[in-house]
């Protein structure tokens, strides 16, 4: 670490005994940065609702975030794997395999197995699996994330179309159907879901060990080592914890859709980080959060639903979200656009 | 009904489209390594240099040990200039290729099977048979077979493929070409170039569906669902596809011919059963019960917004479409929930397409005889509604894809001919 960056690191170190929005100290600037996003989400929201006022009904407030349960749940896995400083790649491959094997445990169209909540289990510690595996081969033979993570994308994805069988299994359970279609104050199961998991990883990250050891070891991986913390475990620890996220996502989508696909996870892997990097979690890691990231994952949501309510041509939709976006990041991420430099 | 149409069939033509990166700019984001501080030349340090001459013999070492083991430094034997298809091919040696969109399709997994099943019938080994996936992605498709065909003996392959875009269907010719060997492509052709001007001889045939004229009747069918009064949105495939163009342009005849209908919005959901889910689930909250039905250009995406419609207690009250034919659409057309389903058969495409391909290249069917319509046609497609599923959801009739049946009359379930790129 050069003496350039040493201010931000400073910074970063108080950053760790506060993760979320909500902090009270810090510059204006740093405080901004942590709101930032949360303020131009409340802003669009009011924009929307004056120019379409279909858009301010409660029925489309459940809607989006109904919508925006799964990203969470892949969001925030990941959250914990960039503020190492690390990515993981393999999301949309978990969420491809975990959805098959899922579809073909419960009850379903294509055998006769009935495993319920069983199924559901195996298919998370698959993905739980996985995310050791992406873990152990990145920490253990200091191979870069991105591309042990890139392997795992294919291996996942490959596993899906070797499990799917020649007709999609449709699923049949309806207590696992119930996960999408129960509902509680109009939210469906899936997004309480997401709510508790959410609030389990701040909790998390907040108050343990692990937690302050994960958000350490972006900025200062070298000086823990020297300080003999086993960096390594907690490494794999948090690419289990997403690979798990990312399993638990698939199963919900298989839910959502009523079946298994080998396409479960198809464009969920950059809007998730795109939502991690707009809620202000720095790629280099050591800085962000959940809440970060639960307020990324509501931005996109509601750009793409209020272009849908303002009638913004499909075609011209993806430009604005683009554009939109690096507008978003450059203006609240202003003052940590050198430390976006490097990936790692 | 005839019992190769009911076969169990697909999903979605193309429903594992392209990945499409809905947030490009964030690839800048992960790519930006070049960002790194650079390394110049002449001022490295001896370790550096080291280690780089370590890294480099490494490499070398990883892939030569790589194309021993793949075969490749076995494969550099040039083909044939002047090889144009002229020489029967040996059925007991013969290997014939499957290019396919992706694996996880249902229907392309039916288009796989139909094409073993023929082989079977035909007294070849199951081996024989080499499936490919292309994802979608028609380089892809062209580089795995330019592999495959170069370990080969020239003149002894029969390739089946769909090209996955225009744009790759004439290098897939060239290829076949090249190495001798027969080909039929499927879905994707672009207008100036046809079987019988193109290839020397290797090109058999272009084989595809008339989506718009099946796409109208769907449309049809779900209109009259709502009394042909009222609005509904439309779930497209993958914009630039010619053959989610081709299903939209069928609707928009049908809505031509209904003036009380309105489309209220028309989205693009890739081919995807859940973007579909997400995009209709928000149709749903903008239009309410001004939504009369929900088009879908595939039945992937056709189950998607079926999901949709459950989660907001309209399943059965709007009513969905779907396209391809695949049993799980079958299913929520019998339980009331879909209006209607264009259908084709993956199955007899595969067998017939194998039938045709292999009796030109054994020489029972002289190709200079045949007329154009022959060589570039669509086949049948079915108009699937509530009054006639029933049949759909039986069981298929594999024995009826036997090349002893089909050689009677390779085109007996064609339609017409191909119109302009389709």
């Amino acid at each position: 670490m050069d003496a350039a960056t040493l201010p931000d690191h400073e910074a970063t170190r108080a950053d760790i005994k506060r993760d979320g929005v909500s902090s009270a100290r810090g510059t204006l600037a740093r405080r901004l940065e942590n709101v930032g996003p949360l303020l131009i989400l409340v802003l669009m929201c009011i924009v929307l609702s004056v120019i379409e006022p279909r858009f301010a009904t409660l029925g489309n407030l459940q809607t989006v975030l109904n919508e925006a349960a799964i990203p969470l749940v892949v969001a925030s896995g990941l959250t914990l794997v960039v503020l190492m400083g690390s990515i993981d790649l393999s999301v949309e491959g978990l969420m491809a395999s975990c959805s098959i094997v899922v579809a073909l445990l419960v009850l379903n169209s294509s055998n006769s197995l009935d495993l319920g909540v069983a199924g559901i289990l195996v298919a998370l510690i698959l993905g739980a699996l996985f995310g050791f595996a992406n873990g152990f081969i990145h920490a253990r033979f200091a191979l870069p994330s991105l591309m042990v993570t890139l392997g795992t994308w294919f291996v996942g994805l490959g596993l899906a179309s070797y499990l799917f069988p020649g007709r999609q299994p449709a699923i049949q359970d309806a207590g696992f159907r119930e996960l999408a279609l129960g509902k509680v104050l109009g939210l469906s199961y899936m997004f309480w879901i997401a709510i508790v998991i959410v609030i389990a990883l701040v909790l998390m990250l907040r108050f343990t060990h692990f937690g302050r050891m994960i958000i350490a070891m972006g900025p200062g991986q070298a000086q823990l080592i020297i300080a003999g913390v086993p960096v390594n475990r907690y490494r794999i620890g948090a690419f289990t914890i997403c690979g798990t996220l990312a399993g638990l996502a698939g199963i919900m989508t298989t839910a959502q859709i009523g079946a298994g696909s080998a396409t479960a996870g198809a464009d969920q892997l950059f809007p998730a980080v795109s939502a991690v990097v707009i809620g202000g979690t720095l790629l280099t890691g050591g800085r962000g959060g959940i809440l970060q990231t639960v307020v990324g994952v509501l931005l996109l949501a509601v750009i793409s639903n209020g272009l849908l309510f303002l009638g913004v041509n499909p075609y011209v939709q993806q430009a604005v979200i683009g554009i939109a976006l690096i507008g978003i990041v450059a203006a609240t991420a202003w003052r940590a656009r050198r430390k976006l430099a490097v990936v790692k | 009904m005839r019992p190769v149409d009911r076969a169990a069939r697909t999903g979605s033509a193309r429903h594992i489209k392209h990945h499409d990166t809905k947030f490009p700019h964030i690839t800048l984001g992960l790519g930006s390594t070049s960002l790194l501080p650079k390394t110049k030349g002449p001022t490295l340090n001896p370790t550096i240099r080291k280690s780089r001459k370590r890294a480099l013999a490494l490499a070398s070492v990883v892939t030569a040990a790589i194309l021993t083991v793949t075969g490749c430094t076995s494969t550099l034997t040039p083909t044939d200039p002047s090889a144009s298809c002229a020489t029967p091919i040996d059925p007991k040696t013969v290997k014939i290729y499957v290019g396919v969109g992706a694996f996880a399709s249902p229907y392309f997994a039916d288009v796989i099977k139909g094409v073993q099943t023929m082989a079977k019938s035909l007294g070849l080994e199951d081996s024989q048979v080499i499936p490919y996936e292309s994802n979608f992605d028609g380089q892809q498709l062209v580089n795995s077979l330019s592999s495959a065909l170069s370990s080969d003996e020239p003149g002894n392959a029969i390739i089946l493929a769909d090209p996955a875009s225009p744009a790759f269907t004439k290098p897939l010719v060239e290829l076949a070409q090249e190495n001798d060997a027969r080909l039929v492509t499927w879905w994707n052709r672009p207008a100036e170039i046809h079987p019988w001007d193109t290839g020397d001889g290797c090109w058999v045939a272009h084989q595809s569906y008339d989506m718009v004229a099946v796409s109208k009747q769907v449309s049809q069918v779900l209109f009259d669902s709502f009394g042909a009064e009222g609005g509904l949105v439309a779930i497209g495939g993958v914009p630039d596809n010619p053959t989610a163009k081709d299903r939209l342009a069928g609707l928009q005849e049908a809505l031509a011919e209904n003036p009380g209908v309105t489309l209220l919005d028309s989205q693009p959901a890739n081919w995807d059963q859940t973007a579909s889910q997400t995009l209709t689930a928000q149709l749903i909250g903008k239009y309410g019960s001004e939504l009369k039905g929900v088009w879908n250009a595939n039945d992937a995406m056709g189950l998607g917004s079926l999901e949709a419609l459950r989660g907001a207690g309209l399943a059965g009250v709007v009513l969905a479409t779907g396209m391809d034919g695949s049993p799980n659409a079958f299913e929520a057309l019998a339980q009331g929930e879909f209006a209607a389903v264009g259908s084709y058969d993956g199955l007899y495409q595969g067998a017939l397409s194998l039938a045709l391909a292999y009796s030109v290249a054994v020489g029972e069917t002289d190709l200079a005889s045949l007329s154009e319509t022959q060589r570039a046609f669509y086949l049948e497609t079915s108009l699937v509604t509530s009054t006639n599923v029933d049949g759909f959801l039986e069981a298929p009739d594999l024995d009826a894809l036997s090349y002893d049946v089909i050689k009677g009359d390779f085109w007996a379930k064609v339609s017409g001919p191909v119109r302009v790129d389709g």
